[in-house]
């Protein structure tokens, strides 16, 4: 239940700060997202949503080629591009915000999460060969691990708690 | 291999993230990402910094329309585990930097290390 009232109240106070331009195209979900039982899932292509500058930036990342940063960058591979597309979806279904993303030399995606005093983050990255989560803690020791999507949940309490 | 003089703890470093006004790689507040800080296959071990005491801002950044400074202390970068810093001087017939240095003890697998160096560094606008 905290689940459910964290994806509404997070998406809710969002339309609520823009009531004006309220063309809000949501719905609720059932089943398939993890651990929670129902969650609102918001338009993708909605300019109002909680990650849509993440999703213009990775549609920006998309189209860069190799050496895009004059230096031998290679080009984000298309499926680091989408890899990093669909976990900001499930990110806005969870009332997530991405705090930035960024392209690599190596080809790869980086998803940057805060916690809400950014004392705290996750990096999620995604390499044509591997992908990789970095933790940051407040105080402890940063570590990373393999990154597989289950691990969201465990991820996001870890970001998230008090 | 080269016999190098490590860079005194206390010394600031540069380091340039490519950024451009259409495209702006670094953290909605300036601050550098971690792949500012992530070592290449080609870099063979060393990521190049330059040492602020033998240059400045306006000659390491080399096109501020093209990148962002960032300087970090040498001393919070010999505090990470398996770090240190040599000077690394370049001299050829085109090109001759005092300046330049190489952080060596990071790999390309490590992506902790350059998350940790981003979040120790902080933007000098030129």
């Amino acid at each position: 239940m905290p689940a459910l009232i964290d994806n509404y109240t997070a998406s809710l106070s969002k339309v609520a700060q823009n009531p004006s331009i309220c063309v809000y195209r949501q719905y609720i979900e059932r089943g398939n997202i993890l651990t929670s039982g129902i969650v609102v899932k918001a338009d993708g292509d909605n300019p109002y949503s909680l990650n849509s500058r993440i999703m213009s930036l990775l549609d920006e990342y998309s189209r860069l080629e190799d050496n895009w940063d004059d230096d031998g960058g290679l080009a984000p591979r298309a499926n680091n591009i989408r890899r990093a597309k669909y976990l900001t979806d499930l990110m806005e279904r969870y009332g997530q915000s991405i705090y930035h993303a960024a392209p690599g030399p190596e080809g790869e995606i980086m998803l940057d999460l805060r916690n809400k005093t950014k004392t705290r983050s996750v990096e999620i990255i995604f390499y044509p060969d591997r992908e990789v989560v970095v933790f940051f803690p407040d105080t402890d020791r940063p570590f990373q691990e393999v990154f597989t999507d289950d691990k969201m949940p465990e991820i996001l309490r870890w970001l998230n708690k008090k | 291999m080269k016999e190098r003089r490590p860079v005194g703890k206390d010394e600031y470093l540069y380091r340039r993230g490519y950024n451009k006004p259409e495209h702006n790689y670094m953290n909605p507040d300036g601050t550098a990402t971690s792949r500012v800080f992530k070592l290449r296959e080609k870099d063979n071990g060393e990521l190049s910094v330059e040492v602020k005491s033998l240059t400045t801002p306006e000659i390491a950044i080399v096109d501020k329309k093209r990148y962002f400074l960032f300087e970090i202390s040498n001393a919070e970068v010999c505090q990470i585990e398996g770090l240190g810093t040599y000077h690394d001087p370049i001299h050829s017939e085109e090109y001759s930097n005092d300046a330049h240095a190489v952080i060596i003890g990071i790999t390309c697998q490590n992506d902790v290390i350059p998350g940790l160096l981003a979040r120790k560094s902080r933007r000098v606008v030129v």
